[in-house]
């Protein structure tokens, strides 16, 4: 080992070493020093992987893990045969990061501090992406800089500009320097869903629609949120330091369920039909709104039920006013937006269930029914009507008719529609029992229906009643009611004494396509004979061949009773005699009735009775439906609902995007339903379906309007036929 | 001399533990590289390294003297290959570091600093002692603050610093006196003030602040030590498995081919490979500390003192800034680290450790 001094160099006198002995000598303090700076380092790395290995670990799991969130997909919504009214597409949503375009941010004990933005790096970044999202570069600039953890760029884009701006992050990724940050890095996509409604503004007011969250605001939307909305699954992914995902596979950590499909007891063709009527009656009599509800009266279930004006639930607010603030509009825009949005608001109330009026003549019916039910008058019977005007007592009013009748029958003073007779009627009654039985008509309660905003309307208890009140009431005032309840309320006459609880979804299934539950129609209570039910139809006829409401005379022979109403508006506090309420309501087949219609006109001008202005309106609906059945509407309940289920075509929607240019009409011939949707929704177009297929799932696109090629603009509406294959 | 002559020179104690630590470090690059677009990165250093091993015996099996002989050339070479690459040198991140050719890039400051060794080694040591004054010593610290001060030029501070251990070289010819030590450590904190103020880069800045308190950077220039403890300490004692270190797979790991290579072997490997590396590591500069001891001429000693000042630099700096412990100072690992020109250089070097333990053997 020792190194032996060559013997050729002397060591000196003074006693100093030579050289290499000294070197020699030395080199242990060279290994000394390397061996304690090893030891240090040896003792940090113990330190490290084995004193402190747990805490380094979580960290390690924290940083490349992540919760994904899957979320469900929104149930779907269908009318009685099957037919989709509400569906929902996948779609992405843009969002950044802000945090990113602060370099000095830091996070101190929860509390977060912003420092200096990179303002040009956000710029150059929002310079790029405005094009494609079609936004001012100003509006893009002032999110990414948002103080926020988190910010929407834009929600739910069309699958063309998510990939031109995937194309954008790429291409910044590849061209990334060391010290040049790289903006786009900010920004991330989320799945989210879009909601569709193929049939644009049909039964609008009965579906709702969804806000930009996914949350049901409206009608069915709202009211089955829990169920059409699902669960959100959620499985634990690894992440790399650039956030992306590496899915070893989906370890679900919840399972995501996606939402219930509902199946509603609307028909869309008498859905069609009745709005279709009702812009009709707008056009001609001019009232405030126009309403109508059609009810099957053997079970209860809602066929249509509609109001004016409507709305459009695919396009609630008009593109141009979209992401713009009050501030940025001229006062011109600003008129033109509060004008929407007041019609808007107009157009989502629900009238034949929100509002509650005194329904006035049509109330006769019940009178005459509970007077007949109770042995207190016969068919036939005549009754003295005093000319039109009754003094029954010379504290109160008169009560008057519109019309000086003497003597009347009991059919008569119904197809007259006398107030004298019914009031005569009506006061044979004990209060008590005439009060049992307004109840068991279903007035003063809800209907059982649970749709939101419902009323249940008002009807005095005995205790309230003072003189006049149950002579009032004979003849429909002193109390109030939604339409739905009168005319659940007419069911009863109709079907042979059995108040029905209104249904509007018939059945639920699953997102497996399987029945979870169906609604079964419910007698709520058995109000009379079959017997005086009878007698009131037969009776009621006359209203219709020779009445009030002669107007409501169906083509083909077809036999319907019914009852006019024509009832003031109470207008500040008084019956305003120019202002009124005049509805019809009225039942066919006469002999075993199917379709139960209550038209109502608010406030119309002109000519201001049930029988001049509502009746013609049932007559047409009556009538297009008549048609509509005869012309092999199939009458079926219940239609190949899961099989069409099944059938939506997931795969096909999913490739889809490759051909389709935005502004531009793409080819759907042929394609599904769904399919086609999707591809119209992609090119920036709202779709329109027409055409009633049978059996939907293999339905097909049979045509389309506009042609493949041609221009779209955004908002246009692209009208697809469907059928057979 | 035969093809056999030339094996002759190599020494198996090295060869072995060379050939131990490249194998560790191909499968740290392979893992290291596996999965994203360089995938071949440990077939390339591989082969690199075989085509060094043969430069390796060759220059094992040559006399040491001869290649003294030619050290003032060499040293001379390397100060104008260092003068050009602030020139025609290829810019890179903000320094100018590399010569490039056809795709491959040269840096010749690896290079440089040993051939400054060979010559320092050789001025000093090729006489008696006694006649070696302190003008000799201030020569040979100005030969090594010459290059070192091209090396800031470019800028890389970290490969300047590989330069001091060759300083270490004049403490060991002189005894040094306390008075000399309190003057040098005065001096170093008088340079170092003026240093921060004038000599250091903003970005050097903030890697010494950003050593003092990485985690005030998490997200900066903090991130690359902060994710490299994280790495290191989740690896534990027995390693996350090969090719499964979360931090190394998924990227979160910086520079994980070169710098930071060692955290990918800690990460997978856990305290126990970094045990067996470390040993390894040592096991290497107790030979060449031998070769030192068993040298035949005061300059070969000096040269192979230096080589071992110059690799422990080298593994302690960059495991302590891996563990965390010192700053950020991008300083290659022997046999692990990516790179060409740091790899022949250390291997040049180890052959010329065994052409002198060749000739200590033979004589």
């Amino acid at each position: 080992m020792a190194l032996t001094p060559t013997s050729s160099s002397p060591r000196r006198l003074l006693g100093r070493p030579e050289a290499r002995d000294l070197a020699t000598s030395r080199l242990p303090w060279l290994m000394g020093v390397i061996l304690l700076w090893g030891a240090a380092i040896f003792t940090r790395l113990i330190w490290l992987q084995v004193v402190q290995h747990r805490k380094y670990q979580v960290q390690s799991e924290q940083q490349h893990t992540i919760t994904v969130p899957v979320p469900p997909i929104r149930g779907e919504i269908r009318d009685r045969r099957g037919e989709a009214l509400a569906i929902s597409l996948k779609a992405e949503s843009l969002f950044a990061t802000p945090r990113f375009f602060y370099p000095d941010f830091r996070k101190d004990k929860g509390e977060r501090a912003w420092g200096n933005p990179n303002k040009k790096l956000a710029q150059d970044v929002a310079s790029q992406l405005a094009p494609i999202l079609e936004l001012p570069k100003g509006v893009v600039a002032d999110r990414l800089l948002k103080k926020s953890p988190f910010v929407y760029l834009e929600r739910q884009l069309p699958a063309s500009k998510v990939a031109a701006i995937k194309e954008l992050i790429s291409k910044a990724e590849e061209e990334e320097e060391e010290d040049k940050p790289n903006g786009f890095k900010a920004l991330a996509f989320l799945d989210e869903s879009r909601r569709v409604y193929p049939r644009g503004s049909l039964a609008s007011q009965i579906i709702g629609f969804v806000n930009v969250d996914g949350q049901g605001q409206l009608g069915i939307e709202q009211t089955s949120e829990q169920l059409l909305a699902g669960r959100k699954g959620e499985f634990v992914a690894a992440k790399d330091a650039r956030n992306r995902l590496r899915l070893l596979r989906e370890q679900y950590t919840q399972v995501p369920v996606n939402g219930s499909t509902l199946q509603l007891t609307i028909d869309s063709t008498i859905q069609h039909i009745v709005e279709e009527s009702l812009e009709e009656a707008v056009r001609l009599s001019r009232p405030a709104t126009a309403y109508a509800v059609v009810v099957d009266p053997n079970t209860g279930e809602i066929l249509a039920m509609a109001g004016t004006p409507r709305f459009d639930p695919n396009q609630l607010l008009p593109r141009k006013f979209r992401y713009r603030g009050e501030g940025d509009l001229s006062p011109a825009e600003r008129d033109e937006l509060r004008r929407e949005l007041d019609r808007q608001r107009a157009a989502r109330k629900v009238h034949p269930v929100e509002d509650a009026y005194e329904p006035g003549s049509t109330m006769k019916i019940f009178t005459a029914a509970i007077a007949l039910e109770e042995r207190k008058v016969h068919l036939g019977e005549r009754i003295d009507c005093m000319g039109g005007r009754w003094v029954y007592n010379a504290k109160q009013n008169a009560i008057t008719d519109t019309h000086h009748h003497g003597v009347l029958t009991f059919e008569e003073i119904l197809w007259q529609s006398s107030n004298v007779g019914a009031a005569k009627m009506g006061i044979r009654l004990d209060p008590a029992t005439h009060f049992q039985y307004l109840h068991k008509f279903g007035f003063g309660e809800p209907t059982g229906l649970n749709f939101p905003g419902e009323t249940q309307g008002r009807l005095p208890i005995p205790a309230e009643w003072s003189v006049p009140t149950q002579y009032t009431l004979s003849y429909g005032y002193g109390l109030n009611a939604s339409p739905l309840q009168v005319l659940m309320a007419g069911c009863a006459i109709a079907n042979g004494g059995k108040l029905m609880r209104p249904i509007l979804v018939s059945r639920i299934y699953n997102d497996k396509g399987s029945l979870l539950k169906e609604a079964k129609p419910e007698v709520r209570f058995t109000v009379m004979s079959e017997e005086t039910s009878a007698l009131m139809r037969e009776s009621l006829k006359g209203v219709v061949s020779q009445g009030t409401a002669k107007k409501a005379k169906l083509d083909g022979g077809v036999e319907a009773f019914g009852k006019t109403g024509t009832s003031r508006k109470i207008i500040n506090g008084k019956y305003d005699p120019k202002r009124h309420f005049a509805s019809f309501m009225g039942f066919f087949p006469a002999e075993a009735p199917q379709y139960a219609i209550l038209v109502m006109l608010d406030d119309p001008a002109g000519d201001a009775d049930g029988g001049s202005v509502a009746a013609p309106v049932f007559k047409r609906i009556g009538d297009a439906i008549l048609r509509y059945r005869q012309g092999g509407g199939d009458a079926e309940r219940g239609a190949d609902l899961k099989l069409s289920l099944r059938d939506w075509p997931v795969g096909e929607t999913d490739e889809a995007v490759v051909h389709i240019q935005e502004g531009r009409v793409p080819s759907l011939r042929g394609l599904s339903l769904k399919a086609a949707i999707q591809r119209i929704v992609m090119a920036g177009g709202v779709p329109r379906v027409e055409g009633h297929p049978e059996g939907l799932g293999a339905a097909q696109v049979k045509a389309q309007s506009p042609e493949p090629e041609a221009d779209l603009k955004p908002g246009g509406v692209v009208i697809i036929r469907m059928g057979a294959p | 001399m035969n093809w056999r002559e030339y094996l002759k020179g190599l020494d198996r104690g090295l060869l072995a533990l060379m050939a131990a630590l490249a194998g560790l470090g191909l499968l740290t690059l392979f893992s290291a590289s596996h999965g994203t677009s360089q995938a071949d990165l440990w077939v390339k250093q591989g082969v690199f390294t075989l085509a060094c091993t043969a430069m390796v015996a060759l220059l094992a099996s040559m006399d040491p003297t001869r290649i003294f002989k030619v050290s003032l050339g060499l040293y001379l070479g390397g100060l104008l290959l260092l003068l050009l690459v602030l020139v025609a040198g290829k810019k890179m991140g903000g320094a100018t570091r590399w010569f490039e050719f056809k795709g491959i890039q040269f840096q010749p400051s690896e290079l440089m600093k040993w051939l400054t060794l060979l010559f320092v080694a050789h001025r000093l040591g090729n006489r008696p002692a006694d006649q070696v004054g302190i003008f000799d010593l201030i020569t040979a610290a100005a030969l090594v603050f010459l290059p070192m001060v091209l090396v800031l030029k470019q800028p890389d501070l970290g490969m300047a610093l590989s330069f001091t251990p060759i300083l270490a070289l004049v403490p060991l010819i002189r005894g040094l006196k306390a008075r000399w030590v309190v003057i040098g450590l005065l001096l170093f904190s008088l340079g170092s003030v003026l240093a921060w103020k004038k000599v250091l880069k903003p970005y050097q800045k903030q890697r010494v602040m950003t050593f003092l308190d990485p985690e005030s950077d998490l997200q900066g220039k903090g991130y690359q030590i902060h994710q490299s403890k994280i790495a290191i300490g989740a690896g534990g004692v027995l390693g996350r498995g090969f090719t499964a270190g979360s931090q190394t797979q998924l990227n979160f790991l910086p520079v994980k081919t070169t710098d930071f290579v060692f955290a990918v072997w800690a990460e997978e490997r856990g305290f126990v490979g970094v045990l067996i590396a470390l040993s390894l590591f040592g096991a290497l500069l107790l030979r060449i500390l031998d070769t030192a001891r068993k040298a035949r001429s005061t300059e070969e000693l000096y040269f192979c003192a230096g080589a071992a000042a110059i690799f422990a630099l080298h593994i302690l700096v960059n495991v302590g800034m891996v563990a965390g412990a010192l700053p950020n100072k991008g300083m290659a690992l022997p046999f692990f680290s990516y790179g060409r020109s740091s790899t022949l250089s250390f291997m040049l070097a180890l052959g010329m450790v065994m052409a002198i333990r060749n000739r200590a053997r033979v004589r």
